[in-house]
């Protein structure tokens, strides 16, 4: 219960409702005001109480409002609920008046005299009270019933009257209420009004409604006079009990009787329906005013400020009642209509129309411009100046700090005004639905910005209360702070306008430096739409705060500023301070900084413990807010407001210190101070950048901060470094609240801000940790251009804080960005040509860096390899050799296109080739040093001195520049272990690329691979490594050799040298030989042997000749598949004859390439003599079907026919010798020889390693079987045409066109001239080869000589038969004698001259002969003992029938059977036998046995035909 | 008289990728103006997905996302296959005329059609691959660069940029 209040004035809300003196004082008073804005919220009742029973009324009656569920029904809406109306209860003025002047005539109210035109703004009671204190009936009747009916006149309501048709009144409308008091004292209160209310309720027991009472007589009264007659007239009378001392505790109440109550309760319940039936009075007037209004809009003269008059007064109606939904969409119409007019205003459509209706310009605006302007005069130095003037943004809610109804009202308001009331009107309202409590009039600013002496900032400043934790609905504060931001964009222009206008009317007299005030002006302007805008922003930041909002929002914080303070306390001491102030005014925490200002602001403890990259990481993981409905809206529209705040300082702190913060001045430090600080040591970059900054860049006068009316703005502009503090500080506020806000791309912005900033403070440690993680994000989706800003700042972080190996690879990283966004914004047809250019402004910084990449890259410990690819462009190898004319090395260009900005030193070029043939893949690297590598295309000759003459392809491409190593490699990655011939096995497009062609010089050195022409089949075959030394004059060289076929072994120990005009110095390493000092134009052979381990065809073997001379060091390469084959096959059969040993020798040809043996001789021993065959200078072609054969007789010496000593023995071995030519050789030869002839003679001869080559192969490949026998035989080579040599591809290819078109012709020509060769007698003749076959003379130990002698009556001239005829025997002695003349005379052959035991056996085919006789026996016999047998052969058919053979066998003697079988074996048991069979090949002719047959033929006979008359047997 | 005009037009992939930018004076001049504006619009897709997952949501135009000052604003369309269209409209206009206000709700409805039949027609472009301009196709190198390289639809917002004026309904 309050205490009785010696005022008059008690409210029933908590707000107190004094008028300020401020506002009485004010000139707009056209009324008195009643009530202050803030008691919109509640609805007015006036009660009159002329006997002063209100106090003792007061605390029962508060102690039942605000009035609770009232229904409001509405002919247009649903019906509105409304939950609390708050009552506020003011004496009426008048009857106070009265009391103490007298009455005042009706009608002649100054207050009706002076109402204006246009209602909707007043505050006028729903509800007057008559408070009635009538202790009888009697009083009633003597005096009160006057009075009464007198207010009642003076009150009805003038809808009520039948008389006035005033609509205007209706927005007044109210009702009145007669309440009728009953006083009632503690003690004895209930006697007295009980025996009056019982004569009353005997009196009137039928109409009572509390038939109990005794008062019931003077309320029945009163109704009777009052409430009108009609049946549904209103009841307006009521009566309560009070109390006398109303002092008394606060359970009185309930002591009551229940009688009391319902008589409290049908006050209430009168109250509110009264109450309730105004309203829907006034709400129908309104909106049958407004609807009025609405239709004359498009007339001319129609007033926009009429028109809001009108709905403002409908909206606080709503408001009034508590129906906050219903104000704020009519305030919600008004701004847009009120934004369209003003919009219209700036469209100047109807300008004259509007201006009419708002002021220009908006005093206060121009009281602080030129409050500015002095001050700018006053003092021109940055940093003296103080902030005075007002800030205006800072009061922006605030909507007592003008009568802004009246200038309403009086078409003075200016747009900005009209603007910010309405805003802060709807912002109000807003609050109010959002649940938090307007609270007036609190000093917060001195809790929110520290130590704040500018008396003018809080004036306006409000603050919300919340009335519970979690009661505040963020959504709709997430509403308010969109909505400002809409408000302050929109606004800040109607600002800057608003001044411009006022400045150009009362300016124009003041000065007459035109050009130069207008600077001026237009920066004071500036400044005051900044700081307008950085203070509203704040102000609505402070109105937007909520509890759950900041519970979420100060883990992060409290991470980030530990992060940022305490780096920065490290590095610069004595800001901290400044950055806590930042801090806390970016953290507009009401509530924190009210109650525990101290734990957020200070936090030593955790400071240490959280170093920046790990807090960074915590609010990345930090998951978005979903415990509160509405959170994230809110901190994302925060978040957004905050932004608005921060680029409102940028702009300032481009216009003041020409800095924005953020990217944008890294590309002013980037390009003003890159140099500086690459050269210019760490420490003293600090002095440099201050100088330059300091130094004003365009202006000569500094910039004026005369209008940032805002504090901390101010302040933030004093320095650089206060700037980006400040910057930082609410950089560090924005993060928070949009990860809070789970806008994550927002937030990295902002954490890319702070790095940024952090960067622009040099504290690049921080920075790089920041963006290191940044990196990725912006990658992930092709933002490229952003990676590659933040890559870029991150490399300049590394490189300041000295991280090379870091710095290197971003910077790399950056450059290879940079070079493809530059290659894709190319492929773009963008119009026109500045937007590339801008799109890599940026990048350039780093691209200049370049060169500080490579040098950092020096004292790094490895390479650092990187894909060429990025960075170059269009690799590739020119595809025509050129030789040095003075050795033996080439060159070829290799053209690249370097992407890279600037120049810059590679240290080694090289380049790797691969030679197409598939058998021998060869590698070849070429290089070129120290090479200045331009931008743009350019062509780098390599230089190599090793020639492997073969058509090559580009394989890869290495630059290494510093320790970066460009690699561009054509071949696929190896992925794990591959073996070295598969290596290159996948690469199907190596046919595809681009071809060079390699080819020695003429005269350079040469080694050709062949087999060697001396073959020995004992003795391991060998090749020949002919090196040709050509011009070069070797001081040593070394040749190596490698077998490239399976089971190849060269035996290099071996090697050696065939001609001796090369000393071989050192064969010791395996593969390589090593030999000294070649001269000029010497072919030096070495020979090397090798051995096989399986039997191949052909080898393949590279020789590589590493050769010094004095103009450096060279390499040779060749690889060569060496046919292993013999070309030719020798046979030998042998026949025995008792003196001699015939061997025939059969040569024919092994491939069927034609052979021309030369000579052919059989060496014989010093035991055996042979006679050679062919003599040197005869030759004989051998073809396949043409095999040479030559019979040699072989005889013992006369040391053969000797006994040997025991100790010696029988050399059997004998050599063949064969000398040949094969053919096709000799037709190469020949080729060769006419072709290089004709070659001698022409510009071609330099050509000639690579024309000889292709020619030979070609011919050889064309040779045929049938070719090369007909080529044997005429002795012509059928060369071919120029086509059938497909020069174009093989050599016209490699070489340039001209060059090549030249020898196209001139070969064609050659091809005409000869299209045939002979090589009947070439000079030189092809090199003779030779084979050495070694054989032995076969050891036989018996040899049979056996003779057949017919026993016949008609012997021929050598003894035989001349015919047999068939059916007479013959009969022949066989005679058998043998030799051991071939035994040998070693003792271990067992020659011991003893018998032996044979056994024969007489074959014949029974076809031919039948066998009479002992066809088989056994027979012994010693040397040259004759052993003789008959048989008898008779004759099967006729013809020449050979002789029957006979197999002669050694029997084996019985004891040596034995011995067999016990397993001795001994050369005795195997005697050999050879049989001169000397009728071998005889023959015996048989015929049948007729002499003569005598055949008569009779013709005339009976008989006819012929028959034989006789024959006569033989 | 000069009227608010289009500074920037972005168009962003489903995939949150940067398809094109195209810059519009008096913002062609400044030389980090593509780095910052980049920055808006990949701010600004935050708020895409928010009004993206806003049900009630049936038109493709967002309306404006962001106010970013009083000078700059973002709007915003979605069509139906997500891909975005940013517009960044510059209320002070081509000639950086400080007193112009922004621009109202449907102004740049106009531009957004415009817009989305010129990325429709560039669809029908039996060369150009949508796929071909995700940051997974990038990343394979498959493509060079995720942008819009034809030349038609360059050409095309281009010109919407450049004629486009408050108010317009067909651009």
């Amino acid at each position: 219960m309050e205490p009785p209040s010696s005022s008059s004035h008690v409210t029933g809300t908590y707000l107190p409702c004094d008028p300020s003196p401020a506002i009485k004082a004010s000139n707009y008073d056209l009324f008195p005001q009643q009530t202050r804005e803030a008691d919109f919220s509640s609805t007015t009742v006036e009660y009159t109480d002329p006997s002063g029973t209100y106090p003792s009324l007061s605390s029962e009656l508060h102690h039942r409002l605000p009035l609770r569920h009232l229904h409001w029904k509405s002919a247009s809406r649903p019906v509105r609920t409304i939950d609390s109306l708050h009552v506020t209860l003011i004496a009426d003025q008048n009857l106070l008046d009265a009391n103490h002047n007298g009455p005042v005539p009706k009608g002649e109210s100054p207050r009706k005299e002076r109402r204006h035109q246009i209602p909707g703004l007043r505050q006028t009671p729903y509800l007057k009270i008559y408070l009635l204190q009538c202790g009888d009936v009697d009083t009633y009747r003597a005096d009160t019933r006057k009075l009464l009916r007198d207010w009642v006149k003076d009150h009805t309501p003038p809808s009520q009257s039948s008389t006035s048709l005033n609509k205007q009144e209706n927005h007044d409308a109210f009702e009145w209420l007669i309440v009728h008091v009953l006083p009632a004292s503690a003690e004895g209160g209930a006697s007295r009004p009980s025996s009056g209310a019982r004569t009353e309720s005997e009196k009137r027991p039928t109409s009572s409604r509390w038939p109990s009472r005794s008062s019931s007589s003077v309320i029945e009264k009163i109704r009777a006079d009052f409430n009108g007659t009609s049946k549904n007239a209103v009841d307006r009378v009521a009566q309560v009990q009070v109390a006398e001392h109303p002092g008394g505790d606060s359970g009185r109440p309930q002591l009551r009787s229940q009688d009391d109550k319902n008589g409290w309760e049908d006050l209430i319940a009168k109250m509110k329906s009264l109450i309730l039936a105004s309203f829907d009075l006034r709400v129908n007037q309104y909106e049958e005013d407004i609807g009025e209004k609405e239709l004359q809009r498009n007339l001319p003269g129609w007033n926009f400020n009429t028109f809001f008059v009108l709905k403002e007064g409908l909206a606080r109606g709503f408001e009034s009642v508590g129906l906050t939904e219903d104000a704020l969409i009519g305030y919600h119409e008004l701004a847009a209509s009120l934004n369209a007019i003003v919009d219209g205003q700036g469209g100047g459509d109807t300008a004259e129309q509007q201006q009419a209706l708002f002021n220009e310009h908006t005093d206060d605006l121009i009281e602080a411009y030129k409050q500015a302007e002095r001050r700018s005069k006053n003092t021109k130095t940055l940093g003296q100046e103080k902030p005075l003037v007002g800030d205006l943004g800072a009061c922006i809610l605030n909507t007592d700090r003008k009568p802004f109804r009246d200038l309403i009202l009086a078409n003075k308001i200016s747009s900005y005004d009209f603007q910010s009331y309405i805003f802060a009107r709807q912002v109000s309202l807003l609050l109010r639905l959002a649940d938090v409590g307007v609270h007036t009039q609190l000093p917060t600013s001195g809790a929110v910005f520290e130590g704040d002496d500018d008396p003018q900032s809080d004036v306006g400043t409000e603050s919300l209360k919340s009335s519970g934790k979690h009661r505040e609905d963020l959504i709709i504060l997430a509403e308010v702070a969109q909505r400002a931001s809409d408000f302050i964009n929109s606004v800040a222009t109607t600002v800057r306008n608003d001044i411009k206008s006022g400045i150009h009317q009362s300016g124009d007299s003041q000065n007459g430096n035109e050009g130069f005030s207008h600077i001026v002006h237009e920066e004071i302007v500036e400044n005051l739409v900044a700081s307008w805008v950085f203070s509203t922003s704040k102000c609505i930041l402070e109105a937007t705060s909520a509890n759950s909002l900041s519970a979420q929002l100060d883990p992060i914080l409290r991470q980030l500023k530990s992060s940022t303070e305490s780096s920065i306390e490290d590095n610069e001491d004595g800001v901290g301070s400044i950055m806590n102030t930042v801090h806390r005014q970016g953290l507009p925490d009401r509530t924190s900084s009210l109650k525990a200002p101290a734990s957020l602001m200070s936090q030593p403890p955790t400071r240490q413990s959280f170093p920046s990259v790990i807090s960074l990481d915590a609010v990345r993981l930090l998951p978005p807010a979903t415990s509160h409905p509405g959170t994230q809206e809110l901190a994302s529209q925060r978040g957004d407001l905050l932004a608005l705040t921060r680029r409102a300082c940028s702009g300032l702190g481009l216009q003041h210190l020409n800095r924005q913060g953020g990217l944008a001045d890294v590309g002013l430090v980037s390009r003003a101070e890159a140099e500086a600080m690459r050269e210019v040591k760490l420490e003293s970059t600090t002095e440099q950048e201050e100088k330059q900054l300091e130094a004003p860049p365009v202006n000569t006068r500094a910039p004026t901060t005369a209008g940032i009316c805002n504090k901390t703005l101010f302040s933030a502009l004093q320095s650089k470094q206060d700037f980006y503090q400040a910057f930082e500080g609410l950089t560090v506020s924005m993060l928070a609240s949009y990860v809070v806000g789970g806008r994550m791309k927002a937030a990295e912005a902002m954490t890319l801000d702070l790095a940024v900033t952090r960067f622009l403070l040099e504290d690049y440690e921080v920075a790089a940790s920041y963006f290191r993680q940044l990196a990725p994000f912006y990658a992930k989706d092709e933002w490229s251009d952003l990676e590659l800003l933040t890559l870029n700042l991150y490399a300049q972080c590394l490189h300041c804080v000295g991280r090379d190996e870091d710095y290197v690879r971003i910077g790399l990283k950056v450059l290879a960005k940079a070079i493809r966004n530059r290659a894709a914004s190319g492929q773009q047809p963008q119009v026109s040509s500045i937007e590339p250019a801008n799109a890599c402004q940026l990048p350039q910084s780093a691209m200049g860096s370049l060169s500080g990449i490579l040098s950092a890259s020096r004292p790094l410990k490895e390479h650092i390899p990187l894909r060429m690819d990025d960075y170059f462009d269009r690799i590739d190898i020119g595809v025509h050799v050129r030789h040095s004319p003075k050795d033996d090395g080439f060159q070829f260009p290799l053209f690249l296109r370097s992407l890279l900005p600037e120049t810059f030193l590679a240290d080694s070029v090289r380049v790797q080739i691969l030679s197409v043939a598939e058998e021998h893949r060869s590698e070849l690297w070429l290089h070129a040093d120290g090479r200045n590598i331009e931008p743009g295309t350019s062509e780098i000759w390599l230089r190599s001195n090793t020639m492997f003459p073969a058509w090559y392809v580009l394989n890869q491409v290495t630059i290494l520049a510093g320790n970066i190593l460009f690699i561009h490699s054509l071949s696929p990655p190896s992925d794990g272990p591959s073996f070295a011939r598969s290596r290159y096995s996948a690469l199907p497009e190596l046919a595809n690329r681009r071809r060079l062609l390699l080819w020695p010089q003429s005269r350079s050195l040469e080694a050709r691979l062949s087999q060697s022409e001396t073959v020995h089949l004992e003795r391991p075959k060998s090749l020949v490594v002919s090196i040709s030394s050509g011009w070069n004059d070797i001081i040593h060289g070394r040749l190596s050799l490698r077998a490239a076929s399976a089971g190849l072994r060269l035996h290099t120990a071996q090697a050696e040298i065939r001609n001796g005009k090369v000393a071989l110095t050192d064969k010791s390493q395996p593969g390589s030989i090593s030999f000294r000092q070649l001269h000029p134009d010497i072919t030096a052979d070495i020979i090397v042997p090798y051995s096989l381990e399986s039997d191949l065809k052909e080898i393949v073997v590279r020789a590589e000749v590493t050769y010094a001379t004095e103009q450096g060091e060279f390499v040779y390469a060749c690889g060569s598949k060496i046919s292993t084959i013999l070309p030719i096959t020798i046979n030998v059969r042998d026949a025995f004859k008792k003196g001699a040993l015939f061997s025939t020798f059969t040569v024919g040809t092994a491939e069927s390439i034609p052979v021309r043996v030369l000579k052919c001789t059989v060496e014989g021993n010093e035991d055996f003599s042979a006679t050679s065959q062919i003599p040197d200078r005869s030759e004989h072609d051998v073809f396949i079907p043409q095999p040479l054969s030559l019979v040699s007789r072989i005889q013992r010496t006369s040391r053969g026919k000797l006994d040997l000593a025991a100790s010696e023995t029988v050399q059997r071995k004998m050599f063949l010798h064969v000398e040949y030519r094969c053919l096709n050789q000799e037709m190469l030869v020949a080729a060769e020889s006419i072709f290089s002839k004709a070659l001698a003679a022409t510009p071609w001869q330099k050509l000639c390693r690579l024309l000889m080559p292709a020619l030979l192969t070609t011919l050889r490949r064309r040779f045929s079987t049938q070719q090369l026998e007909v080529a044997g035989l005429v002795h012509v080579l059928d060369v071919g045409t120029f086509d059938d040599h497909d020069w174009r591809s093989s050599v016209l290819a490699g070489l340039p066109p001209d060059l090549g078109e030249e020898l196209s012709r001139w070969l064609r020509e050659w091809h005409d001239d000869h299209p045939t060769i002979s090589f009947k007698d070439v000079d030189p003749p092809s090199p003779r080869q030779h084979v050495t076959v070694p054989f032995e003379v076969p050891y036989v130990q018996i040899l049979h000589t056996i003779r057949m002698h017919p026993l016949h009556h008609r012997a021929g001239l050598r003894g035989l038969p001349d015919y047999v005829a068939i059916g007479s025997a013959l009969p022949l002695r066989v005679v058998i004698r043998h030799t051991r003349q071939w035994w040998g005379g070693d003792i271990r052959s067992g020659n011991d001259g003893n018998a032996l035991v044979f056994q024969y056996e007489v074959h014949a085919l029974p076809d031919d002969w039948i066998i009479g006789g002992q066809k088989k026996g056994h027979f012994s016999a010693q040397a040259d003992e004759t052993f003789s047998f008959a048989i008898l052969l008779l004759p099967q058919r006729t013809g020449h029938l050979m002789f029957p053979s006979l197999d002669i066998h050694p029997s084996p003697p019985p004891g040596i059977l034995q011995a067999a079988d016990v397993g001795h074996d001994s050369a005795e048991s195997s005697v050999s036998c050879e049989m001169d069979y000397q009728q071998q090949c005889e023959t015996v002719q048989v015929v049948s046995d007729l002499m003569s047959t005598t055949v008569s033929i009779d013709p005339g006979g009976t008989v006819g035909g012929a028959w034989v008359v006789e024959s006569k047997s033989r | 008289m000069t009227t608010p005009s289009i500074a920037c037009i972005g168009i962003i992939g489903k995939h949150d990728n940067p398809l094109h930018i195209a810059l519009f004076p008096p913002h062609t001049n400044h030389p980090s103006a593509h780095l910052e504006f980049s920055f808006l619009l990949n701010a600004s897709l935050d708020i895409f997905d928010a009004r993206a997952r806003d049900r009630n949501r049936v038109d493709q135009d967002l309306g404006m996302l962001q106010a970013v000052d009083e000078r700059l604003s973002i709007w915003g369309w979605e069509t139906g296959t997500g891909t975005r269209f940013a517009v960044v409209v510059d209320a002070w206009g081509k000639a950086g005329n400080k007193g112009l206000r922004g621009i109202a709700d449907g102004d740049l409805r106009g531009a957004f059609k415009a817009l989305q039949t010129a990325y429709i027609r560039l669809l029908q472009n039996p060369f150009y691959v949508p796929d071909e301009h995700t940051p997974m196709a990038v990343a394979s190198g498959r493509v060079n660069g995720g942008q819009i390289t034809s030349k038609r639809f360059v050409e095309e917002v281009r010109r919407i940029g450049k004629v486009w004026r408050p108010g317009m309904s067909v651009v």
